[in-house]
């Protein structure tokens, strides 16, 4: 499946940390997510955008190795030069949590709640920093302390139940950083939270990532979160990447309909008031997906041919690529070679 | 502690006495209710006026209040009356069978415990496998078998035809074996489905992936996130369970004349001997009273949001 242009990358400045060439996730049998490639370079934070039930939130689990041991995964997974989806449970054991993080929704469940907080982070210290007793208690408070805990010292044996929502996203941001990632996924990691919480967590993980130049992953439905932290954003609709740019692009001139309705569902701050649009019609399930186009019985651009045709990602600009036939008859240069994933330079 | 958690631990104590009173109360009057013992326990041909002599011997000519309010005062200091059939001290007699009913129903309990908790765990950690299935339809038919039925199946099988233990009495080690068994089986069942069942419940919840997406190997989920989690809807069902397996005793050592509180309760009710009867619930009451409690403190040690209200002078 792979042609010469998609080998392991080598090492090089500009390597993806994370590179994923069509993956496949099937649930008994349902399509979750179906040949989805893409990849996040260091100091590089991605945006994955779509609807509940996308694929996006699965995706990243396959990368993490935890989905639940009936999903069939296909295709390869790349971390720098590892193969995440062939290795030993034991070696991927080593890796969550160590070179890759994950934030996950609500912080409030995913955090022990029989566990002092101190204690969960230090567990992660022991795990991936080999660090124990005084030494990786210090460095918990230290991790406490830049992730904004106020009074950390005497808060670190305190169990979860005693934080706010916000500061136990803060103590799951600690945790992962406990491990230094070379990849952070965060998964709607502020959806559970206060709006004012919101953006005080988003600014705590750009920040943290402007110094640590790692590579971060945004899953999120939110436009909104997503404009304010990304670099580039993966739209995706019904287990596959509809839309692929820089969030510059997308956000100035989505090319995609679907891109096109998310970003008018929007409401604008500035500009006269109109009425939010609302895309017609339901995502289908894995179940029964259309033979053709996904998203072309919800599609204003929809021709005969979308139905039957499925379309592929083909780029139709430098760092853009779209799944929409009317759209790259519209827009595609000849010039650009198609296929080609936009995280890698051709 | 804090002077808040005592209080609170106080006031348990306080709800146990309470309901051990009722208890008593309860017993008596419907013991009371339930005819005459000396009809019952001295012959028929006993002439009126030596009947009369028994009844003011055991105090059953006074007044029902003022009976009970006797039978109180000497329960506060210490004194269950005296047998109506041996004439001796019920505290002696009790004294004695006490220790071999705890010796069976301990070792029943641990042994189930250790066996229950390990297969259910096992079953939730294979869940939908056909060793799962398999577990679970063994631990339903355990525990849906009356103990009676299992008792004689256990002496048919070990003491008639293969003759390696003995099926009745208690002079050896050798002895609690088979009662031991009958008494933990079924109490294996329901905790194997219990925990698999309280383990399955803690292994969906969002931590155990969150440990996962840590980097903690299979083996430490288990032991440091999982099994803490399912400890205290454990802890509960436990609390429960001991009374029915105090319950389940008096069966059992009936069937395998274990000379213990269940017989003695069994010999004592169909001779009316109500002192012997009384003192036999009282101590049942105070073990099942005394386990709760026992539960209710643990579970606040082991919790840390219910010590936690403690601590700030909440719920009770």
């Amino acid at each position: 499946m792979a042609g010469p242009l998609q080998q392991a990358p080598s090492g090089g400045a500009d390597a993806p940390v994370l590179s994923i060439r069509n993956l496949g996730i099937r649930f008994s049998g349902a399509p979750v997510v179906q040949d989805l490639s893409l990849s996040v370079r260091r100091g590089e934070t991605l945006g994955v955008v779509g609807e509940s039930g996308s694929g996006k939130s699965v995706t990243f689990l396959a990368a993490m190795r935890l989905l639940p041991p009936k999903a069939v995964v296909t295709g390869q997974i790349r971390l720098g030069s590892d193969d995440l989806l062939a290795m030993s449970e034991r070696r991927m054991a080593g890796i969550r949590g160590g070179r890759i993080g994950l934030i996950p929704q609500d912080p409030g469940a995913a955090l022990d709640p029989m566990m002092r907080v101190g204690l969960q982070i230090v567990q992660s210290l022991r795990l991936h920093q080999g660090l124990r007793g005084d030494a990786a208690r210090a460095e918990a408070r230290r991790l406490l302390d830049q992730v904004g805990i106020p009074n950390a010292a005497a808060r670190i044996d305190l169990y979860p139940f005693e934080f706010s929502g916000g500061q136990k996203q803060r103590i799951m941001i600690a945790m992962a950083l406990a491990g230094r990632p070379d990849l952070l996924v965060a998964d709607e990691p502020t959806t559970a939270l206060d709006v004012t919480i919101q953006a005080q967590i988003l600014e705590l993980l750009v920040e943290i990532q402007r110094d640590t130049g790692m590579a971060m992953v945004l899953i999120s439905h939110d436009l909104g979160v997503i404009s304010q932290t990304c670099q580039r954003v993966a739209v995706m609709y019904a287990g596959r990447i509809v839309e692929e740019s820089t969030t510059a692009a997308l956000f100035h001139d989505p090319a995609h309909p679907y891109a096109q309705g998310l970003l008018r569902s929007l409401p604008e701050l500035s500009g006269p008031r109109r009425r939010l649009a609302a895309i017609p019609g339901m995502v289908p399930s894995p179940r029964d997906l259309p033979p053709g186009c996904a998203f072309a019985p919800r599609c204003v651009l929809v021709r005969p041919a979308c139905a039957a045709v499925r379309p592929e990602l083909g780029a139709i600009g430098p760092a853009r690529r779209v799944a929409c036939t009317p759209v790259q008859d519209a827009r595609q240069s000849p010039l650009l070679p198609a296929n080609q994933p936009s995280g890698v330079p051709a | 502690m804090t002077r808040a958690a005592l209080l609170a631990i106080g006031l348990r104590i306080l709800r146990a006495l309470f309901t051990m009173l009722l208890c008593v109360t309860l017993v008596f009057v419907v013991l009371r209710t339930a005819g005459d013992p000396a009809e019952q326990l001295l012959p028929a041909e006993t002439p009126p006026d030596v009947r009369e002599t028994y009844r003011q011997r055991w105090g059953l000519d006074q007044p029902l209040p003022v009976q009970y309010l006797r039978y109180i005062a000497n329960l506060a200091q210490g004194d269950l009356g005296t047998s109506f059939s041996s004439g001796q001290p019920v505290a002696a007699a009790v004294a004695e069978t006490l220790p071999r009913t705890l010796m069976l129903g301990l070792t029943a309990l641990l042994l189930a415990t250790v066996l229950g908790l390990t297969l259910g765990i096992a079953a939730a950690l294979r869940r939908g496998t056909a060793a799962d299935r398999g577990l679970m339809a063994v631990a339903v038919l355990g525990y849906s078998m009356p103990v009676f039925f299992l008792g004689i199946l256990l002496i048919l099988l070990f003491a008639l035809t293969l003759r390696v233990l003995p099926s009745s009495g208690s002079s050896s080690l050798r002895h609690l074996i088979l009662p031991a068994l009958t008494l933990a089986l079924p109490l294996t069942g329901r905790v194997a489905r219990f925990a698999r069942t309280a383990m399955l419940e803690v292994l969906g919840r969002p931590f155990i992936r969150g440990a996962r997406a840590k980097g903690v190997g299979n083996l430490g989920v288990i032991l440091r996130h999982a099994l803490p989690n399912a400890t205290v809807p454990l802890l509960m069902f436990f609390g429960i369970e001991i009374g029915l397996t105090l319950s389940g005793a008096v069966v059992t050592e009936t069937i395998f004349a274990w000379p213990g509180l269940g017989r003695m309760l069994v010999d004592s009710v169909s001779r009316r001997d109500l002192p012997v009867v009384q003192a036999v619930i009282l101590l049942v009451t105070l073990v099942i009273v005394l386990s709760n409690l026992v539960v209710d403190i643990l579970h606040s040690v082991i919790d840390p949001k219910v010590s936690m209200a403690r601590a700030l002078g909440g719920g009770t």
